[in-house]
């Protein structure tokens, strides 16, 4: 990743529909040549954020910069179509009467196309066998491509990404999520993602914000995110740990899985992640197992202690544990948050 | 989306120019200087409402009777040449009522046709289909059309599976349709009789050829022989009164939503006849087709060979011909140009006028012709005198009831044009004006046109506000038609209608099967 050059920056953008607030003190800097993601459920805002930032509508507050220039402020605003902006919208929105070829040209001046533009794309995006087909009568996956290639024709300063892959079924998505992620490298565009999809988010992303009811809680890198998470709420949106509750006096917290370290004192929740907790077979251990599913890949099992609380753990699939197998745990990581309560 | 100033404006011009003579119905009846009791007493009104009412009654039963009977047959029992059935049994609805009522008058008056055919036979004078009966028989050969459209497309997509659970449970074939399938078709079956039984109160072409007193007749014998203001804004008031409450009904009752069911509707297979059955199913065709499409053309054919032959002008039908050309032109493309701010308001902006502009867009559809005439028509003498009798009062006059017809077909393509096209196109770097022409454009076109066309066909066909409003020495094939049927010179009446029809048939035909199947 390259951190010499900011390619956007946008600072303290709001936006309310009415009495609803969809985004407050929204701040956002992408590097060139980054993939940046923004995860949120829906109806964080992130689409919205996205939205905004294209120049689709307009924020209530804020300024909005690109490359030095500024787009966005109270002074200035520059209509979608001199920001330079590329969009991947969550339907594709690709023109039904214009054929691929034809949509992928749409956005390129003639001079650009007799240089060879929209060969070089069709090329680059493998679509050069569709080319004279219309949308309607091409696969989820291929529409994507096209929408992605026309996009991208305009060589635009970055491409913003709406759930890119969300309607599509989840090999179908992984496999394109690769190409897309190489082409956006391969041609060094600076990108933005919105995804629900924390998966998507951690493995594409250079850098993800966490969106919540209109708010960033957390940006940083994915490995920052899910090891470091800021809040109970970040964690949660990355992944499902065991949260236990606890209190904490002269820097030690005792849980029901043990005595763990905290950075200060008072009431806490200690979050662990299940891949955190090691589980072996032992029969003199503390530990029952109550239920295990298989997923080829890992397994996660659940076990009780002997209050009968329930806590999960996630590991290799190469040994087998039955209902009722006595285990004894060790714990690798662990995270510790202020209480919400 | 917040809606542009310059498009809420238009708006709100044009709504307030259509709904002008609503509201002049509704200010000169507050404004009467006798008493309602007054009307009642000194007037035919009962006998008229009663003629009106009892006339809605019996079309509509007639009609739904033939219009299901006909759908019924066709889609659920193995008929041989069902698909022709069904064009030929549908293909009426083209023949505007006056035409229909027509060949009926010439061929069954009490020296019509019939009887110089069957001369030889020692008939000299029969009783002449007119009146109350040739009124019933003309509206229902016209519009049961409507029915079997509306309720064919509801059928097909009727589930089968609960006739199938009703079978299962010991019901016999025939019952299954009075106690499963009629009963949910409910919907579609009140509002394609609501939409008959607008078409009859409004009708005033087949009423007034075949002699029957009825409101729209009664306004236009006032207006032709009086001009008295009273008794014509009261009954077109009335008429207007009756006209909304069917449409509001008939909202009641949408058939878009009453034909959908959930998953793939599975259609049953068609049920064999016995051959006796078969019989009486194929003689019910042949007599509906005989009397709706057959004796009109043939009637119609021969007063046109005839007219020919006793060497009738032809040229005489030249200025209707022109003034329904004119007309219709000009109405079609004002229609597509009016209807753009409405469409884009309604369909791209969502706001609480924008719904309110689309009911009243929709109500000035059920509005019947003669009301919406007589009110411009008074308009014009009372408030504008310098364009009474103008082209331009009357097509003001004619865009007032055919504008739905441009807004649906606008507003049907509209749906195509995601909000997430036009995004892409700007964030293609292309401008409104750039985005409109490359994207909007090219997807609404077909719609547009569509709309503008049903607009034309419409207007040609026109017959009551073309007789209050014309200009004088303005003619179009539709007054030709009419004027010359009630004088008895059929021959001539031919000409025109024929040349109509020509016109007008086929893509009457495609246009309006498309929108009643959607």
């Amino acid at each position: 990743m390259v951190f010499d050059d900011l390619i956007i920056r946008a600072r303290s953008l709001s936006k309310s529909y009415g009495e609803e607030v969809v985004l407050t003190d929204f701040n956002l800097d992408v590097w060139k040549g980054s993939i940046f993601g923004i995860l949120g459920v829906s109806g964080s805002g992130k689409t919205t954020a996205l939205r905004l930032l294209a120049g689709f509508e307009n924020p209530d507050s804020g300024i909005i910069e690109m490359h030095d220039k500024t787009v966005f402020s109270e002074e200035v605003n520059l209509p979608p179509e001199e920001r330079n902006i590329g969009m991947v919208f969550q339907d594709y929105a690709l023109f039904p009467h214009l054929n691929v070829e034809k949509n992928i040209a749409f956005g390129l001046s003639n001079e650009e196309i007799n240089n060879g533009r929209l060969n070089e794309v069709l090329e680059m995006c493998n679509l050069n066998q569709y080319k004279n087909k219309f949308p309607q009568d091409i696969s989820g996956g291929q529409q994507q491509r096209v929408a992605l290639a026309r996009a991208l024709a305009p060589k635009p300063d970055v491409i913003l990404l709406d759930e890119p892959f969300t309607s599509l079924d989840a090999q179908m998505a992984r496999q394109l999520r690769d190409e897309v992620v190489s082409l956006l490298n391969e041609t060094e565009t600076t990108a933005i993602i919105v995804t629900h999809d924390q998966e998507e988010a951690l493995s594409v992303c250079d850098i993800v914000s966490v969106l919540e009811e209109g708010k960033v809680i957390q940006s940083a890198t994915p490995q920052e995110i899910y090891l470091n998470p800021i809040s109970q709420n970040v964690a949660n949106s990355v992944g499902d740990p065991n949260i236990i509750k606890g209190f904490s006096t002269n820097g030690r917290v005792e849980t029901a899985l043990g005595t763990f370290v905290s950075a200060y004192d008072g009431a806490l929740d200690v979050s662990i992640r299940p891949e955190c907790i090691e589980v072996t077979l032992d029969s003199k251990g503390p530990y029952v197992v109550k239920e295990c599913i298989f997923y080829g890949h890992d397994q996660v099992i659940s076990f009780q202690n002997s209050v009968g609380q329930v806590f999960r753990s996630r590991s290799l699939p190469s040994t087998i544990f039955e209902p009722g197998d006595k285990i004894s745990i060790d714990i690798t990581e662990v995270t510790t948050f202020p209480s919400n309560t | 989306m917040k809606t542009p100033k310059g498009l809420l404006l238009s708006n709100i011009v044009i709504l307030t120019t259509f709904l002008m003579p609503v509201f002049y119905m509704v200010w000169r009846f507050f404004t009467f200087t006798r008493s309602f009791e007054s009307f009642f007493e000194s007037w035919n009104v009962y006998g008229l409402l009663f003629n009106t009412i009892s006339m809605f009654f019996v079309v509509v039963f007639s009609s739904v009777t033939v219009g299901l009977l006909i759908s019924i047959l066709l889609i659920r029992f193995e008929i041989r040449y069902s698909k022709i059935l069904f064009t030929l049994c549908a293909l009426p609805l083209v023949i505007p009522s006056y035409i229909g009522a027509l060949t009926y008058v010439s061929a069954f008056s009490p020296k019509g046709l019939f009887v110089q055919l069957f001369s030889f036979t020692g008939i000299s004078e029969i009783n002449g289909i007119e009146g109350f009966i040739g009124s019933w028989i003309a509206l229902t050969l016209f519009t049961y059309p409507y029915v079997q459209l509306i309720c064919s497309s509801a059928l097909r997509n009727l589930d089968s599976t609960v006739e199938e659970a009703a079978r299962s449970l010991g019901t016999k074939r025939f019952r299954i349709y009075t106690s499963v399938v009629i009963p949910r078709l409910k919907k579609p079956i009140i509002y394609s009789s609501l939409l008959v039984g607008l078409y009859v109160i409004s009708d005033f072409g087949a009423v007034s050829l075949m002699k029957y007193s009825t409101i729209t007749k009664a306004i236009y014998t006032y207006y032709e022989f009086s001009l008295l203001g009273d008794p014509i804004i009261f009954y077109s008031g009335l008429l207007i009164f009756l006209a909304l409450i069917i449409s509001f009904i008939q909202r009641g009752s949408d058939v878009s939503r009453a034909a959908k069911v959930s998953g793939t509707p599975r259609i049953p297979a068609k049920v064999e006849l016995s051959s006796r059955n078969k019989f009486f199913v194929y003689l019910f065709f042949i007599t509906v087709i005989f009397f709706s499409l057959l004796l009109p053309v043939s009637v119609l054919s021969y007063w046109l060979i005839r007219g020919l032959s006793v060497g009738n002008d032809v040229r005489a039908v030249f200025g209707g011909v022109v003034g329904s050309f004119s007309a219709s032109i000009v109405t079609s493309i004002l229609a597509v140009i009016i209807s753009m701010p409405i469409v884009i308001l309604i369909s791209q902006y969502r706001s609480r006028f924008g719904d309110v502009l689309e009911k009243v867009i929709l109500s000035l559809y059920g509005l019947p012709h003669l009301a919406v005439g007589v009110s411009i028509l008074f308009i014009t003498i009372k408030i504008f005198p310098s364009i009474y009798q103008s082209f331009f009062a009357l097509v003001i006059s004619y865009l007032i009831v055919f504008l739905p017809q441009a807004v649906g077909g606008g507003q049907a393509s509209m749906e195509q044009v995601k909000a997430s096209y036009i995004d892409a196109s700007s964030s293609l770097g292309k401008s409104k004006l750039e985005t409109f022409r490359k994207v909007t454009f090219p997807l609404i076109y077909r719609g547009l046109f569509a709309g503008g066309a049903l607009v034309f066909l419409s207007t040609m066909k026109e017959l009551p506000q073309t007789l209050l409003l014309r200009p004088t020495g303005f003619n179009t094939m539709a007054v030709d038609v009419w004027s010359f049927a009630s004088e008895g010179l059929f021959t001539q009446a031919a000409f025109s209608a024929f040349i109509l029809l020509a016109i007008s048939a086929i893509p009457t035909y495609i246009l309006s099967t498309r929108n009643l199947n959607r």
